[in-house]
């Protein structure tokens, strides 16, 4: 199958990329004992793997990881403390609280761009240089440079509130083949279930009718939204032989009360299953976090629904094993303003915000950089995102200074003004 | 007696007598009852007392978070005032530097929406966030009921001018009306309409009975706040005042003034006129004021320019009232940019609600 990206020109080969990570990566996950706790074993033991929890439109970092209780800007919530002495996150985390000693909290991202249309992508891509082309995504730059071949899961699956979709443009020039396969209210895609009556010969039929049609239809027309069509159809196909990890029926009673039966609890439930099963990225994404009007009672009434299955998570993957192969990482595409508007909301603040990662061999229970006590101005080194994607290549053993060759351009990584990690946060 | 006292009352002609000002945003005010102070609650963990002749400013320490709401008792020298982290505070606010004369450190888990004073002066009555409605004494601060109905965040509690119920306002618009004698729920009003699931997917309510106010005699029941949010991120959704008849519990009147958000505050000229205060759109300067006529759905007098607001409150002498404003200061937005970076700032308001008297004539050199 060819794709849109032309790969033997462009790719970035696995075995560049893949560094001292060589080998792990390329380990083979076993696909008919999904559930099989021998299989679970030989993945927690191989394939790193990311979670990244989107929460999109910008979570105030005043009302979650930097609480500055009794200031200017501090708002009206009062900090706790969390399992790490001297780390304090806002009261309306209480949950998470009790899971810091796994997490590494930055306080002291500061990133370029204030506005959602352009901000989004820039981060999700990882905010390259303008070289005229689209930058594969996190999850895509992932997929692509470690899911193992073997496994026939999507490589980069999207959990979120709404529609199903392929995402192909997810992965810029990367092509198709490394968009997200997204799954609305984390169900399977449409009709994933074969019907009993239709045979195995029955099947194979109707998906070489389905071929020919295509191959008719392709035809004079441009490659990359039918190649995003036909790969996305391939991996629904694909997927028909999971179904077992969307069954509700599979889910304990105590999971379900432990992430609760909204939506962010539920999504991120069904990311653990994603993860246990071996997907090498999930993304889920929560949205509405864009608080311009009456921030505090808006995050008084959604940082429980972060806190209660966000806690949960970070517990179970502890428990199980799974957390020193699986990257988490919390954020927005920047934090709050400090200034309280006239609406008691916050803007937005790409200056001094905050996230959370825990995971895959990186420092626990640390908290990286400062801000002043209004929250204004970092005090430390401050890191943009390409210091995160940086961070995030080394955390998972890929080499962050492998260039992508693409048309001609010989394109770095990640943003060369950005190739240092975070300091501090790996082990 | 106000110098203005000899002018004739006229809502239609009101104007801005006095502008009592703060560093920062102002959440709430109350007049006391012998109408010399008036006291306000800030965002800067504050109660402030003004005289309002001599504009003296007296700043109360006690609090740890926003004060979001505060009532005298009716006939004594209290003041009660409440915060974010669920404190209550007695004041003995006619004292030169006014102390605590009791506080209760946490009559609520979190935020108390509301606090309200019975009119024989023996209880107060808290609502919080945390969905609870408890009465105190109003000697001591001693627990004296909580009232178990509210699901979530009450908003709104409000005492019945007769003193025999009390009444309060959830997020979901769920109003109950209770028997104070027998302390049991004697019924519901629907203001459900003051409630949004903007996405319709359940992350986020909106809304709630930000405002509550009953009429002199008691026989009107006005609770308002936004309805049909289409926007969580701005707050934005059309400001609605929903008036119910005491007696049939059935809403005699729907008030929608032209605007964007919460109608914030709500009050009773003893003519029977509604007054329905609230903040503007994001990034402007201004909010609005509206009157209306008792019955009538169109408002006979507002100002849609006037600083945002909070809270309204009439002055025991009906021709006064006070709003607690928010003052843009500064650049607003997104991001920063060069330069200072300074927060809003505050004011009560003191309104006259009678024609604006000639200005002196000048002294002649």
């Amino acid at each position: 199958m060819s794709f849109e990206c032309g790969s033997a020109e462009h790719d970035l080969t696995r075995r560049q990329v893949l560094g001292a990570f060589a080998g792990a990566a390329g380990a083979s996950v076993g696909l008919g004992g999904l559930l099989n706790p021998a299989v679970a074993d030989q993945i927690k033991r191989k394939q790193k793997q990311v979670l990244l929890i989107w929460t999109d439109g910008g979570m105030s970092q005043f009302e979650s990881w930097n609480p500055k209780p009794g200031t200017e800007h501090g708002g009206p919530f009062r900090a706790i403390p969390t399992t790490v002495p001297g780390l304090q996150f806002s009261e309306l985390m209480p949950k998470t609280a009790k899971q810091a000693h796994h997490l590494a909290v930055v306080r002291s991202m500061k990133t370029k761009d204030e506005n959602h249309s352009s901000g989004v992508p820039r981060i999700l891509r990882g905010d390259p240089p303008n070289r005229g082309v689209d930058y594969p995504h996190l999850g895509s730059a992932v997929a692509k440079f470690m899911h193992p071949e073997e496994n026939t899961l999507p490589p980069y699956i999207h959990v979120k509130p709404g529609n199903s979709a392929f995402h192909y443009r997810d992965a810029g020039f990367l092509g198709a083949k490394y968009g997200a396969l997204t799954l609305g209210d984390g169900r399977p895609p449409v009709h994933v279930h074969r019907p009993e009556t239709v045979t195995d010969d029955v099947e194979l039929a109707r998906q070489e009718l389905r071929q020919r049609h295509n191959r008719r239809f392709a035809v004079g027309r441009q490659k990359g939204p039918i190649d995003a069509h036909t790969y996305a159809y391939n991996m629904a196909a694909r997927l028909m032989s999971h179904v077992d990890l969307f069954d509700p029926s599979k889910l304990s009673k105590r999971d379900i009360e432990r992430y609760g039966t909204h939506q962010l609890g539920r999504h991120l439930l069904q990311a653990r299953r994603l993860l246990e099963a071996g997907t090498t990225f999930v993304r889920v994404t929560s949205y509405h976090w864009d608080t311009h009007g009456d921030n505090f009672n808006s995050h008084l009434r959604m940082m429980p629904d972060f806190d209660r299955p966000f806690a949960a998570l970070i517990e179970d993957l502890h428990a199980s094993g799974m957390l020193e192969n699986v990257l988490v990482i919390a954020m927005s595409e920047f934090g709050r303003t400090p200034k309280i508007n006239e609406k008691l909301g916050r803007d937005h603040w790409p200056e001094s915000w905050s996230l959370a990662l825990a995971g895959c061999g990186l420092k626990s229970g640390v908290i990286i950089g400062d801000t002043d006590k209004l929250g204004l101005d970092i005090l430390t080194e401050p890191y943009d995102i390409g210091h995160l994607f940086f961070t995030v290549f080394t955390a998972l053993g890929l080499n962050p200074l492998a260039k992508y060759e693409h048309k001609g351009q010989s394109l770095p990584a990640i943003d060369p003004n950005c190739h240092k990690v975070i300091k501090g946060v790996l082990a | 007696m106000s110098a203005t006292a000899e002018l004739k009352f006229d809502p239609a002609k009101t104007w801005e007598a006095k502008s009592l000002k703060h560093d920062r945003q102002m959440m709430s005010c109350r007049f006391s009852p012998c109408g010399k102070f008036v006291c306000g609650g800030t965002i800067d963990n504050a109660v402030l007392r003004w005289e309002i002749e001599t504009g003296k400013k007296t700043v109360l320490h006690g609090h740890d978070s926003w004060v979001g709401a505060l009532a005298f008792h009716p006939g004594g020298k209290l003041l009660f005032t409440t915060d974010f982290w669920g404190k209550v505070i007695c004041w003995d606010y006619t004292a030169e530097e006014p102390k605590p004369v009791w506080t209760i450190s946490q009559a609520h888990e979190g935020l108390i929406r509301q606090v309200a004073a019975s009119p024989d002066g023996k209880m107060l009555v808290t609502s919080g966030h945390d969905g609870a409605v408890r009465a105190w004494s109003s000697e001591a601060g001693k627990l004296i009921h909580e009232f178990a109905g509210h699901e979530d965040d009450v908003f709104n509690v409000e005492f019945h001018p007769e003193g025999k119920s009390l009444v309060s306002g959830d997020i979901f618009g769920k109003v109950i009306h209770w028997d104070l004698a027998t302390r049991k729920q004697l019924r519901t009003l629907d203001a459900s309409a003051l409630w949004t699931d903007p996405y319709k997917d359940g992350f986020i309510d909106v809304g709630g009975v930000r405002a509550m106010a009953f009429n002199h005699d008691g026989t009107l029941l006005a609770c308002a706040g936004m309805s049909e949010c289409n926007s969580a991120t701005f707050s934005r959704g059309k400001l609605l005042i929903l008036e119910f008849d005491w007696a049939t519990g059935k809403k005699v009147r729907q008030l929608y003034p032209v605007g964007d958000g919460h109608i914030k505050s709500v009050a009773y000229l003893k003519d029977g006129t509604l007054i329905g205060g609230a903040e503007g759109p994001i990034n402007k300067a201004h909010g609005g004021i509206w009157f209306w006529k008792q019955g009538s759905t169109e408002p006979f007098h507002k100002n849609e320019k006037m600083t945002h607001s909070r809270e309204i409150d009439i002055h025991p002498d009906g021709r006064r009232f006070a709003l607690a404003h928010i003052t843009r200061f500064g650049r607003g937005g997104n991001g920063r940019r060069k330069g200072e970076y300074a927060s809003h700032k505050g004011s009560i308001g003191i309104y006259q609600m009678t024609e604006k008297p000639p200005p002196p004539p000048k002294k002649k050199k």
